[in-house]
């Protein structure tokens, strides 16, 4: 042997440092020959390798069936390689994965427990649905293994199972609820914290587990367990309010007692975000319970915040931001604490600092804490205010260009939130916004003018201020230079631009700002810029040029300063330049136009509510859907080639001789009103005036009066609005704002609820184990939708064998009867119960619980959980046909008992009798279990030698086996020719070829037995010319039919999806 | 779930161990994942805190000597509580390889994968005892021996 191994490998991969890529390719080579070789050590060793290089990033998806070759290697060790192998490298949708499903299976019976364990670790990671339906009767029956060691890993892999496969909750859930009472504590650990993730999910459904789980809380002392108990409480909290009472001295002893930070942690969170502290209130009945735990909490967050381990700081501020939204106050009161954060060297713990901060803002810390804030934008030695230089000479930003634009958002929203509500001092805040502007790499320019103007527009207190304000930033060299760079607040300046016109009453020396507004720079500011400026400066000009004593000089300065902005490239900037210059013009030549500049912009505007434009109410007799014009009618010829353009019709000739016989009187009429539809048309130049033929007296004149003064023209300007307006109060000290907190309304607005729906999304895992129903009570209901099955022990009162057909029908009748009575089934049951001729007595049904058999378990009167809509379906479910009655058909049995069974098959679902006889008379309980069903049928046969029982069982499966206390049975039912026919007809077969295999066998069944085993598939009975059927789990996934030769066997083979490639490799 | 992956990265940025708790992930999502979360957690100076939050999940690490321990966790699962997990690996590791150093998690990958096995399944804790795992370890590795001298 010469093969590399592993180390040999790494070892390789560490000398070959250089040339990596090269080396690896050459013991890729390698390993493509050793996985096809026979030696069980060399194909492990070879997987082993890739698996390794794997990680590194290796494709090893070709060899995901060398992998299950490996896994089915006896040896524990190659085991071990092949399941790991297949944990790391196989998908949701890697193929050959429906292989695995009896391989696993074997596994995870297997006697060796090491071997079922890494059964248990690969089946935790590659299970998929399919592998999750087929396997989880398998791992609810080991959720009873006599080693804990298997128990607990069980439990945590059928989490992974609900998962994928959502159904076998409900299966396994009884089973996993008696696993909280587990003697080995590592397996009740494992149950709590599946059972805590599944309730985080879904918790209404585990609120009856509550006690338990509280008696755990207060018994155990494992703190690993206790912190999925605690977490697992803070769902179920809040859907119990007694709970909460209940839990709360518990877990408030916990956070005083505990020294274990984790867990303290988990409490403090527990308590937070389960509800235990209620919102504060006056006199509340809990208030003062209420507030001494919340009191608790701080402390101990306090002691989290102030630990140099910058873990318990991050998670200390991380519950006090849950905390605050619930008691602001005591958070508040650590105030100090909590901007210290602020500085510190993390910018993790400095972001949860800055999310706590933005919700303790009052009216009495704002400014304090945005200062604090402001000293990591702009040092505090900085000359802060807005003339000094740009960019001020010795900033060294502390923070990097995405953090400052993330505190200047979170500056803006506290100072902004429940519009200003704590802002005691706009004036403070204009200045402020305006500061901001020279933070650099930013580009926050947008944002800042947008709340520069908002606030001029609620607060008109502050209006003359922000005024002055914004001349200093227009006129700031340093906001003009910035425009350049890549990054920069520019457009701030529409904001600027806009204030300083609408409110330019304040202006002290509006010509200056006017010329500043059309300055040779300005061109090289965004255009957006420019053209709010040309704009604003037409405002100006109206209100300055109608008190001013001698506007023509600097009119036509103006006039002068435009001209750049009319050769704009930018064609919003030139034609607004355009227009104003046009404008003002008109204005030097007739001086009594000015007055009318200014009535233009007169009125005030209001801030307008963010769904007004939703809510504008539709006006009365507006039809949208209706034409306005008439469309004309389409031209004839044009419909009639579409409706038949593979023919000439006949009339098209017709049309085209009338067109050229038409008379000159319609040439006339047709041309007039062609020159009338080109009148209007503004790309048609006319040859003639086109107004000749009009009365110019008869053009309506509108006569607009411009003199009327701004109050009475406001309305036209303003958005309808319900006034909102406080009356403004004299200015006592401090000085009070009236702000326009409301935004206008259309007048009658429709308030429709949808504007607030928020929609929840919940995530897909959530959503599946949602639909999963528990049914937490003892009585146990079959609830599944589509599937059904039931089970029904007849007890014969006679304990004798007859065969009698008479009897049979007399049973059934009976049964009948009592199926009538129970009602609620969807299947139709039936049932075929030998009773004794003489007594004639009733079959007994356990369904009636008073006559029930102490001994016979009860959960067969739910056997669950079947799917209906597998392919396998159709198989099991031929035309309804009336059956002779049938004669028991012997499967098999051992020297103590006889297993014989009959069948009928219904639409959708077969109706199974197994008759179970004595051989030596012992009181034998008997287990069994019906292949595709999850509960075991048990019944127990009276102690006389050849008793019978039978047993009946509609199940909407093809049952293909029947397990008694260990041995399998082969249940032989077959299907009805039309069936296997249709089935054959109707499945789509994506494979098929002609093989001569290596496998013999004496006759057609055995051949293809053999094809199926190496599948690791079931057979179905030959039926029919067409073939037999291997099925996988229910589902058909191939056909094989044999055709005889010599020297081999030649067999046709047909197959669906998948296991194409499976097939390809058998031969 | 608690723990999605596992990760075990050197300073350098070798990858020297990788779990998945999942199979959801297409090898390009984990290839990406474990790029994106390496780099960071070793852009990470050494006085900021464990733990981050990667887009829907959370990285919660530790440096042990020249070895990053990196887990990714759901969201609302407890910090500490994954930190200790971390450590409680690093302990058995420490133990079972005898004062463990990065090379014995290079060549014996397979053991360090078996001991993650030990202490977790499908990203839940399930034993958190030390001497019960190192216990089933020496069994495991006896019954291994056995079978490959037998061989």
């Amino acid at each position: 042997m010469f093969e590399k191994s592993l180390a040999d490998l790494i070892r390789g991969l560490r000398a070959n440092k250089k040339n990596e890529q090269k080396y690896i390719g050459s013991c890729l080579d390698e390993i493509r020959s050793q996985v096809r070789t026979n030696d069980p050590h060399t194909k492990a060793t070879a997987i082993q390798k890739l698996a390794y290089l794997h990680m590194h990033g290796y494709d090893m998806s070709w060899a995901s069936f060398h992998v299950i070759e490996v896994m089915s290697l006896q040896k524990t060790l190659y085991k071990r390689i092949g399941y790991h192998a297949a944990a790391v490298s196989f998908r949701q949708d890697t193929d050959v994965l429906m292989l695995c499903t009896n391989l696993i299976k074997k596994d995870l019976s297997s006697n060796n427990y090491v071997d079922t364990a890494i059964a248990l670790h690969g089946l935790a990671s590659i299970v998929t649905p399919d592998l999750g339906r087929d396997l989880c009767p398998d791992l609810i029956a080991m959720l009873n293994h006599s080693r804990p060691y298997i128990r607990k890993r069980v439990i945590l892999v059928l989490y992974r199972v609900f998962l994928k496969y959502p159904e076998a909750l409900r299966m396994a859930f009884p089973r996993l609820k008696e696993k909280l009472d587990d003697p080995d504590p590592a397996v009740v650990s494992a149950a709590v914290n599946v059972i805590c993730e599944l309730a985080r999910r879904n918790p209404k459904s585990y609120l009856p587990l509550a006690p338990q789980l509280y008696g755990l809380l207060t018994n155990s002392t494992n703190n690993w367990m206790l912190i999925k108990i605690i977490k697992l409480f803070a769902a179920l909290a809040p859907l119990e309010p007694r709970l909460i009472k209940k839990l709360v001295p518990q877990i408030s002893s916990v956070i005083q007692s505990t020294s274990a930070m984790s867990l303290l942690y988990e409490c403090i969170h527990t308590v937070i975000i389960g509800g235990m502290i209620g919102p504060e209130t006056e006199n509340g009945e809990n208030e003062a319970q209420d507030s001494a735990l919340a009191r608790l909490c701080t402390a101990k967050l306090k002691l989290f915040i102030e630990e140099p381990d910058q873990n318990l700081k991050y998670l200390g501020l991380y519950a006090l931001s849950k905390l605050l939204a619930v008691r602001p106050k005591a958070v508040v009161e650590h105030r100090d604490t909590i901007l210290e954060c602020l500085d510190d060297a993390d910018v993790s713990i400095r972001m949860r600092a800055l999310d706590i901060v933005t919700g303790m803002v009052t009216p009495g810390n704002l400014v304090q804490i945005v200062r604090k804030l402001m000293t990591q934008l702009l040092p505090p030695t900085a000359d802060t205010s807005p003339s000094a230089s740009y960019p001020p000479p010795s900033v060294t930003p502390i923070l990097d260009a995405t953090d400052r634009a993330h505190v200047i958002e979170r500056i803006i929203s506290i100072c902004s939130q429940d519009t200003y509500t704590n802002v005691t001092n706009f004036e403070w805040y204009i200045t402020l916004l305006t500061n901001l502007v020279r933070v650099r790499g930013v580009d926050v320019g947008t944002r800042l003018s947008a709340q520069l103007i908002d606030v001029s527009v609620r607060v008109p207190e502050v209006r003359e201020f922000a005024v002055q304000a914004m001349t200093a930033l227009i006129e700031d060299e340093g906001v003009m230079q910035s425009a350049n760079q890549d990054m920069n607040n520019a457009r701030v300046l529409v904001g600027a631009a806009w204030i300083v016109g609408e409110y330019c009453i304040y202006l002290v020396d509006p010509v200056r700002i006017m010329m500043r507004m059309l300055a040779p720079g300005v061109t090289r500011l965004p255009p957006t810029v420019q053209a709010v400026y040309l704009h604003n400066v037409l405002k100006i000009y109206g209100h300055w040029a109608c008190t001013a004593t001698d506007p023509t000089t600097t009119t036509q300065s103006i006039l002068e300063a435009l001209r750049p902005f009319k050769t704009s490239f930018d064609s919003e900037v030139q034609e607004r330049a355009c227009t104003l210059f046009e404008i003002l013009h008109l204005a030097l030549s007739d001086p009594a136009l000015v007055p009318s500049i200014r009535a233009l912009f007169s009125g005030e505007l209001n801030p307008v509510a963010p769904k007004a434009q939703k809510r504008v109410p539709v006006p009365a007799g507006l039809d949208l859907d209706q034409w306005i014009h008439e469309p004309e009618p389409e031209p004839v010829q044009e419909e009639e080639e579409e409706e038949d353009n593979d023919r000439v019709p006949d009339e098209w000739f017709k049309q085209d001789v009338q067109e050229q016989i038409v008379d000159s009187d319609d040439v006339e009429r047709r041309r007039q009103s062609r020159a009338e539809r080109l009148k209007h048309d503004p790309f048609y130049i006319p040859s003639k005036p086109l107004y000749d033929d009009i009365d110019i007296n008869e053009i309506p004149i509108v006569r607009l009066e411009l003199n009327v003064p701004p109050e009475q023209i406001a309305p036209t300007r303003q958005v309808p609005k319900k006034k909102k307006k406080r009356p403004i109060s004299p200015p006592p000290v401090p000085k009070t704002y009236s702000i326009n907190r409301g935004g206008d309304m259309p007048e009658n607005s429709v308030v429709s609820s949808e504007d607030d729906e928020v929609e929840h999304e919940v995530d897909e895992v959530t959503k599946a184990v949602m639909s999963v129903d528990l049914s937490l009570g003892e009585e146990t209901r079959v609830e599944s939708g589509t599937s059904q099955v039931d089970a029904k022990v007849d007890v014969p009162a006679k304990k004798t064998r007859t065969k009698s057909t008479k009897a049979d029908k007399a049973g059934k009748t009976g049964k009948t009867g009592k199926t009538g009575k129970t009602g609620k089934k969807k299947t139709k049951t039936e049932s075929k119960t030998k009773t004794d001729k003489r007594k004639k007595k009733k079959p007994v049904s356990i369904a009636d619980p008073s006559l029930a058999p102490s001994t016979i378990n009860k959960s067969l009167l739910a056997v669950r959980g079947l799917e209906m809509n597998t392919p396998y379906e159709r198989v099991a479910s031929p035309a309804p046909t009336e059956q002779a009655e049938q004669e028991w058909v012997d499967i098999g049995g051992d020297e103590q008992f006889q297993v014989a069974f009959k069948y009928k098959l219904l639409p959708s679902s077969t109706t199974l009798t197994l008759l179970f006889t004595n051989k030596t008379p012992s009181p034998l309980p008997l287990t069994a279990t019906l292949s595709h069903t999850d509960q075991d049928l048990s019944m127990t046969l009276p102690p006389t030698s050849t008793t019978t029982r039978t047993l009946t069982i509609t199940s909407t499966h093809h049952p293909t086996w029947l397990d008694v206390l260990g041995t399998k049975f082969l249940v032989p039912i077959p299907l009805s020719p039309e069936s296997f026919n249709e089935l054959v007809a109707t499945t789509k077969w994506t494979y098929s070829a002609r093989k001569t295999l290596p496998i013999s066998g004496a006759n057609t069944r055995e051949v293809v037995s053999g094809v199926a085993r190496v599948l690791g598939m079931e057979l179905v009975e030959v039926v029919g010319d067409a073939g037999t059927l291997v099925m996988r789990g229910g589902q058909v996934v191939g056909l094989v039919k044999v055709l005889w030769e010599t020297g081999g066997v030649l067999v046709e083979v047909r197959g669906v999806g998948e296991v194409e490639g499976v097939l390809e490799r058998l031969v | 779930m608690a723990v999605k992956f596992m990760l075990l990265v050197s300073r350098q940025g070798k990858i020297r161990l990788t779990k998945w708790f999942t199979s959801d992930w297409t090898a390009k999502e984990k290839a990406k994942t474990v790029k994106d979360v390496s780099q960071t957690v070793l852009g990470r100076k050494t006085k900021m805190c464990n733990v981050l939050e990667y887009k829907d999940f959370k990285v919660v690490y530790r440096r042990y000597a020249s070895l990053f321990f990196i887990a990714g966790t759901d969201l609302d699962d407890n910090e500490l509580l994954t930190l200790e997990i971390i450590h409680r690996y690093v302990e058995v590791l420490d133990k079972w390889f005898l004062n463990v150093c990065e090379l014995d998690i290079i060549f014996n990958f397979q053991q360090a994968y078996m001991i993650i096995d030990e202490l977790l399944i499908g990203g839940e804790l399930q034993e958190s005892s030390k001497r019960s795992v190192i216990n089933t370890l020496k069994r495991m590795e006896e019954t291994e021996k056995q079978e490959a001298a037998s061989a």
